[in-house]
């Protein structure tokens, strides 16, 4: 479980594009395939909500 | 020398000041344009512009000062450190944060631009290979836009002028004040209609319909161009938009409608022989009675009598030959620049079965019109018409372009059954380049350069066609 919120970490720090070298370490040795997919697959789905939520608040802002 | 001096202060001076009269002068910057859009535009545009100068005097500020200060002679050493995660983490926070900030005045704008709702009149664009058409939806009014600057002046034989390839035989006109929507779509390739000082720039792609809108406050024309890569001729698609007062736009539907009826009269319409006998009538009373008297017996000794004469009963060719043309050096004059052609025929009917001449025959516009069409204006206008129309694909000199556009000289189709001839241009040919030029050209046009194809660069066939030929081509349908 550890592990999983480990890898959503990452997951979020690569959307960023910036990550720490003790992170990136730790990610590589304790690491699980599987959980960098997962945590891949909920984090991009979790972004496009956001950027359909972003877009439907700003419409709907304009409509007034 | 003094006058390059000049240019470049000015031309730095003008980089650096806010809108002034030297953008437009020498185009340095994109037009201010005449809607609220296009202002809105145009002060985004600057905004971000000055954002992006802040940036680059930061960031170019502190490298300079960085490699100065810093600099080898004066013993700095280099650091050897391979990552600064906090570093990292603001210098991309920091952009994130300038691109939020110019998202929301760009959002504001954009929802404008994508809300045609509450147009008052639609226009739909169409991009051909190489031109535009433009329908009114609310007018049925529809037409095409050529490119109107000679090929002399393309091929430097002839001066250019100044609105060199931007310039079309037709403008698309428009009220000022008005919410205009325009639906784009393209007939072959995907173009892109682009008219700087409205800042409408819209791709028009094949199937597919795109929606932009404007309300132009100045009347005045401005000047565009297919800005979508769209084969050979993309440069020579201008377009060019003419906006006039509502009054004006109102009379200028007027004439434009009342031009296409006419023409529609001419080529359209089937006229039955007591329509042409009532027309007629109304014609010989006005423009003939005077002299032929109202009865058709004339005055002897001046002005024959038309009841029972030779040409009146005899030969038609003959008779509209006199009526046409007039007979030189008496007092019947030709009426070809006095009537149209649909009074023409009527009067000449009317004279066939009035009086108890009763020949029961009935003379069509058609007729007329090509009796005006002989085989040297048919070859002088179709040489025009194939400059215009058909030279960008198949060369002026018929040759074609091998792998692309086929040639014209010697071929089956050329050569060969006239019907194909008209056929492959009136309807086109789906799936090629080669379109339908039914609704782009006249009957007139079409008979012109088919004739002129069959007749030029040695082909020689020696047959002609009449433009009542082409307008009944598809049965009369349009
Ligand atoms: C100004 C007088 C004048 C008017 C107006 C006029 N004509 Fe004539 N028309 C003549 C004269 C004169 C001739 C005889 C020409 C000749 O052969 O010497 C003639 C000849 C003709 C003839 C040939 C008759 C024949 O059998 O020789 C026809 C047909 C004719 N006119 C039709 C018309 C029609 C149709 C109109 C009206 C659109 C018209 N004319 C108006 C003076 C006139
Ligand atoms: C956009 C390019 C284009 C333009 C403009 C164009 N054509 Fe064509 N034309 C073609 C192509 C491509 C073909 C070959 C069609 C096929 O058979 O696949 C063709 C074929 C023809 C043919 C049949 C040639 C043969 O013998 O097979 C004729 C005739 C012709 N065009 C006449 C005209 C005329 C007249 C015009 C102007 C009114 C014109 N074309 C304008 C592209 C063009
Ligand atoms: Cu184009």
């Amino acid at each position: 479980m550890n592990s999983f919120f480990s890898a959503m970490r990452s997951t979020l720090s690569s959307f960023l594009g910036v990550q720490s070298e003790k992170q990136r370490e730790e990610d590589f040795t304790n690491g699980k395939p599987i959980h960098f997919i997962a945590s891949g697959l909920i984090l991009a789905a979790a972004f496009v909500v956001v950027v359909m939520l972003v877009v439907e608040g700003v419409l709907a802002l304009a409509q007034k | 020398m003094e006058t390059r001096k000049n240019i470049l202060r000015g031309s730095l001076f003008g980089a650096l000041t806010m809108p002034s009269a030297a953008f437009a002068e020498w185009g340095l910057n994109m037009p201010v344009g005449v809607t609220e859009i296009s202002r809105s535009v145009f002060s985004l545009h600057m905004t971000i512009f000055w954002v992006c100068v802040a940036i680059a005097v930061v960031v170019f500020g502190v490298m300079f000062y960085s490699m100065f200060h810093h600099r080898k002679s004066r013993g700095a050493k280099s650091a050897h450190f391979h990552e600064n995660t906090t570093v990292e983490v603001i210098w991309t926070i920091i952009p994130v944060a300038i691109l939020v900030a110019m998202a929301v005045p760009s959002a504001a704008t954009l929802i404008e631009m994508y809300d045609p709702s509450d147009a008052e009149i639609d226009v739909q664009i169409t991009g051909y290979q190489w031109k535009w058409k433009y329908d009114y939806l609310d007018e049925e009014v529809s037409f095409f836009s050529n490119l109107s600057t000679s090929r002399d002046a393309i091929y430097n034989a002839e001066q250019k002028g100044e609105n060199y390839l931007l310039e079309v035989d037709k403008h698309l006109v428009l009220p000022v004040d008005t919410k205009i929507r325009f639906l784009l779509t393209a007939n072959d390739v995907i173009h892109s209609w682009w008219v700087p000082d409205l800042a409408v720039k819209k791709d028009a792609i094949p199937g597919f319909i795109n929606e932009s809108w404007t309300i132009i406050e100045k009347p005045g024309i401005y000047r565009g161009q297919c800005t979508e890569l769209c084969g050979k001729d993309h440069g020579y698609m201008p377009v060019v938009v003419e906006a006039v007062s509502k009054e004006d736009y109102a009379a200028w539907v007027a004439t434009i409608k009342a031009e296409a009826a006419a023409k529609a009269d001419l080529a359209g319409k089937t006229w039955t022989l007591d329509e042409l006998m009532t027309e007629g009538e109304q014609v010989y009373l006005k423009a003939c009675a005077a002299c032929h008297m109202p009865n058709g017996e004339g005055l002897p000794g001046a002005f024959p009598a038309l009841k029972n004469s030779p040409i009146a009963v005899g030969d038609v060719a003959a008779h509209i030959d006199i009526v046409v043309n007039g007979k030189p050096g008496t007092a019947m004059q030709a009426y070809k620049d006095q009537l149209s052609a649909v009074e023409m025929a009527a009067v000449i009917t009317y004279e066939r079965n009035a009086w108890g001449n009763n020949t029961g025959e009935a003379v069509t516009p058609n007729q007329i019109a090509d009796m005006s069409w002989d085989m040297d204006r048919l070859m002088t206008v179709g040489e025009e018409v194939y400059g215009k129309a058909c030279a960008a694909c198949h060369q002026p000199n018929g040759q074609g372009i091998p792998g692309a556009f086929p040639g014209l000289v010697g071929t089956d189709i050329v050569m060969g059954d006239i019907g194909a001839h008209i056929d492959i241009v009136v309807n086109g040919k789906a799936g090629s380049a080669m379109q339908a030029f039914k609704d782009q050209l006249s009957p007139e046009e079409i008979a012109a350069v088919v004739t002129y194809e069959r007749n030029a660069w040695g082909n020689n066939v020696g047959d002609s066609v009449k433009p009542s030929t082409v307008a009944s081509w598809n049965g009369g349908e349009k």
